[in-house]
């Protein structure tokens, strides 16, 4: 009897299985078919019932994306990559459309994303290279002071058509994913969209592995794979990691209508000379006002001490150090807290890189202090 | 042998069954996807053609995103041209884009001079410009007004676009033979005084050759910078002397061994080409007789244009020479310039006395012009330079002379600035 009722439970399991497989192997049919409406309509149906499903909706993303919803298709990878932020496909696919509507500079932070999240994550690395050239070319035509010339731009980024396993750690994940490859001309012309569909695409094949026991990633360990992974593997990331940063929803409060006009500007002038602070400690490579920076309640990625030791190394480390910031856009969010937003230019004698920050201030005293930094605008 | 209860053997069909159906089954054995492979290193095709052709097909090859042709076409040129700094700077370039984003040519240069980065960039911007500038053929040189019957060829230099032209004289008539990128002053043209660093602008001819061998054995290891010889020219020329313009030594002349090709601006005057064009351009330079004529920016008409000014610039020099004829003396002077000076440096007051005076001595007197030659140099063609072989008899005097007359047009049309023997 016993022995019939651990049958039962195993039969089960592996009917709940296969159902699921079911449902992600039958979505990459429709795609495989290029029935996109019929792809986004079934994941739909599935998603009411299981909404927290990632392989359905990462297949559901990229329907909307062949389909050419690119704006769909950003907000469906977007939340993805909030809910799954170890996951790097779904920035990859991010920067990929990013990248097709010309958003070069969102496009590049995501692969960012993706490359910190796995950094041996060799389909990003490659679609950074091909946006990298893609950049190259846009400096070499405004070099040689040409315009809009680019009609045959065969700079190419691949979507990854899969996750390739989402309840794996990403530090223990092989890189090795297939690639469909989207013409960037081709999408930027709604036009030219026709003659893409009859192109065979190569959407990967989900590779289910249950005999694999599944790995929940813990928030300590994750941040601190890569951070560390980081330093010796991908030069191109932007020097001031922030793993753990996921793209929130920014925060909507709205700015106070009682403080004055004056008393407001003040208060942003305070803030700006806090951000050329900051990042004055960070050109002089003064290690302990840079970290002073920060506030106390900053979420240190991989806490404080481990946060404190890294930006030891990365900012001490090199000959020199040279960070910029532009673009320096302030809105107070009340008394005490303020976002800024800037263009942060950093050269050393090892990499430069201009990347679009976040930082959430808090006030203290006559000073404001960071309470959150995040790439992106 | 185990004995399982009808339920059991039921459930183990119905998953044996669903094992089977395609849309469910499990791939337990599908764990290896291809190992992903680096697509960048593609071999790429390298383009074909002169040196010129290939580092702008290079350049095209990188602002269409097409990096492994541009890498072949790059990897080629430097095998054939180590010293061909563009061509380096591009292949650091397209290794730095891999792995960072480039702001400009020559962004992938971690440390270099920004004036020597600056000159590259400026060469490329003068190759790409040129090429782009889609060159009507039937476009002819408003510079060369009239060759003389000798003169086989002729040199145009344009300033704005580092180009230098090369025209055959077609029956009378200028034919583009084929133009090169050229270096001039450092800080430009308009040469004023010795030592400025600026090419001159205006009508020059070539005066002599030195050959490489004879630099040699004047300037030991500097004749390096001449590379292939020099062939200077008639800097500073009759008008520049009078306007006392200084300065010496101003040649055309290939380039050091170890540069390829030099920037748009770089010489301190000379007019510079590389090696290969240098020699290319040299078998079109007749010592005594090639004009050079070095302009702001080539003045390009029709044929239609052409031949009308061609016209006007013979009819107006005839103009002057029968007033002359004539002893038409009011109608002479009126050719000439308030800012006149002659060879002799008599200003127009003098000049008026002179002549005045000459003329009443006459009864008859005829002028015939041969080999007339017309080049115009300056803003717009805005200076017609004339040079004849005058024969000149009179009741009371004959003489035979090279003479020059420069001309300068302005509100009041074309008046002479200079006139006198030609140096030249």
């Amino acid at each position: 009897m016993s022995v019939a009722r651990i049958t039962f439970a195993a039969v089960f399991s592996v009917m709940t299985c296969m159902a699921y497989a079911g449902e992600a192997e039958d979505l990459q049919q429709l795609l495989r078919a290029r029935q996109f409406a019929q792809a986004v309509e079934r994941a739909d149906k599935f998603l009411a019932k299981t909404p927290k499903d990632a392989q359905v909706r990462f297949l559901r993303a990229i329907a909307l994306t062949e389909m050419g919803r690119n704006e769909e298709a950003i907000k469906a990878f977007n939340k993805l990559s909030e809910d799954y932020p170890h996951l790097p496909e779904p920035y990859n696919n991010l920067a990929v459309l990013y990248a097709n509507t010309k958003q070069f500079d969102k496009a590049r932070t995501a692969l960012q994303m993706a490359i910190q999240t796995n950094p041996s994550y060799a389909i990003a690395h490659e679609n950074m290279g091909d946006l990298y050239a893609r950049l190259a070319s846009q400096a070499y035509d405004k070099a040689l002071q040409i315009e809009n010339s680019n009609s045959q731009l065969q700079t190419k980024l691949k979507l990854v058509g899969t996750l390739f396993n989402p309840n794996q750690a990403p530090a223990t994940r092989v890189a090795a994913a297939q690639t469909t490859t989207i013409p960037l001309a081709a999408k930027v012309l709604p036009a030219a969209n026709k003659p893409q569909v009859s192109a065979p695409t190569n959407i990967g094949i989900i590779t289910p592995q249950p005999t694999l026991p599944a790995i929940v990633p813990t928030k300590t360990a994750t941040p601190k794979a890569t951070a560390t992974a980081l330093a010796s593997i991908s030069p191109t990331v932007a020097p001031k990691s922030t793993p753990t940063a996921t793209p929130k929803s920014t925060p909507t409060t709205t700015p106070k209508a009682t403080s004055t006009p004056n008393a407001d500007k003040e208060q942003q002038q305070q803030v700006i000379a806090s951000v050329e602070d900051w990042a004055n400690a960070w050109s002089k490579q003064n290690v302990g006002a840079y970290v002073n920076s920060y506030a106390k309640a900053f979420k240190a990625p991989g806490g404080r001490a481990a946060w404190e030791k890294d930006r030891q190394s990365k900012i001490a480390g090199p000959k020199s150090i040279e960070v910029k910031v532009s673009r320096v856009k302030v809105s107070m969010l009340d008394e005490n807290n303020a976002k800024v937003t800037l263009r942060q230019s950093y050269k050393s004698d090892r990499l430069s890189s201009n990347t679009t920050k976040t930082l959430l201030m808090q006030k203290s005293g006559n000073r404001w202090l960071i309470l959150d930094e995040r790439i992106g605008g | 042998m185990l004995r399982l209860s009808p339920w059991t053997k039921r459930l183990l069909c119905l998953a044996a069954l669903l094992c089977l159906a395609p849309a469910a089954t499990p791939r337990f054995f599908e764990f290896s996807d291809a190992p992903f492979e680096l697509s960048s290193e593609a071999k790429g095709v390298a383009h074909t053609g002169s040196h010129e052709e290939r580092i702008i097909a290079a350049l095209d090859a990188i602002r269409s995103g097409n990096m492994a042709d541009a890498r072949a076409t790059v990897d080629a040129l430097i095998a054939e041209q180590p010293n061909y700094r563009l061509a380096q700077l591009l292949r650091a370039d397209l290794y730095a884009m891999r792995v960072m984003p480039l702001s400009t040519i020559g962004g992938g240069v971690a440390s270099a001079p920004s004036n020597v980065l600056d000159d590259l960039r400026k060469e490329a911007l003068v190759r790409i410009a040129h090429r782009n500038d889609k060159m009507d053929a039937d476009r002819l040189p408003a510079n060369i007004v009239a060759f003389a019957p000798q003169q086989k060829f002729a040199i145009l230099i344009d300033a704005a676009t580092s180009r230098l032209y090369v025209f055959a004289n077609d029956n009378g008539r200028p034919k583009r033979i084929k133009d090169h990128y050229v270096t001039v002053g450092l800080l430009g043209v308009d040469k004023k005084v010795e030592g400025d660093q600026r090419s001159p602008l205006g009508v020059y001819f070539v005066t002599s050759h030195l050959p490489r061998e004879q630099l040699d054995k004047t300037y030991g290891s500097l004749a390096d910078l001449y590379g292939v010889g020099a062939w200077p020219i008639s800097y500073p020329n009759e008008l520049d002397r009078s306007q006392s313009r200084t300065g010496h030594g101003i040649w055309l002349h290939g380039s050091p061994a170890a540069t390829y090709a030099r920037a748009p601006q770089a010489s301190n005057g000379c007019v510079v080409l590389t090696n290969e064009e240098m020699l290319d351009v040299a078998q079109y330079l007749q010592p005594g007789n090639t004009p050079v004529i070095s302009v702001p920016a080539i003045q390009w008409v029709s044929a239609t244009q052409w031949q009308q000014q061609h016209n006007a610039g013979l009819a107006l020099l005839a103009q002057w020479k029968n007033s002359w004829q004539a002893l038409d003396t009011p109608q002479y002077l009126n050719f000439y310039s308030t800012d006149f000076r002659s060879g002799e440096g008599q200003n127009l007051a003098m000049w008026r006395e002179q002549k005045t005076a000459v003329n009443t001595g006459k009864t008859w007197s005829k002028i015939q012009l041969e080999d007339v030659s017309i080049f115009a140099a300056g803003p717009q063609a805005s200076q017609m330079v004339a040079s004849f072989n005058q024969d000149y008899r009179s009741n009371n005097l004959n003489n035979r002379m090279k003479k020059r007359v420069y001309w300068q047009q302005d509100a009041a049309g074309w008046k002479i600035v200079w006139e006198g023997n030609a140096l030249n």
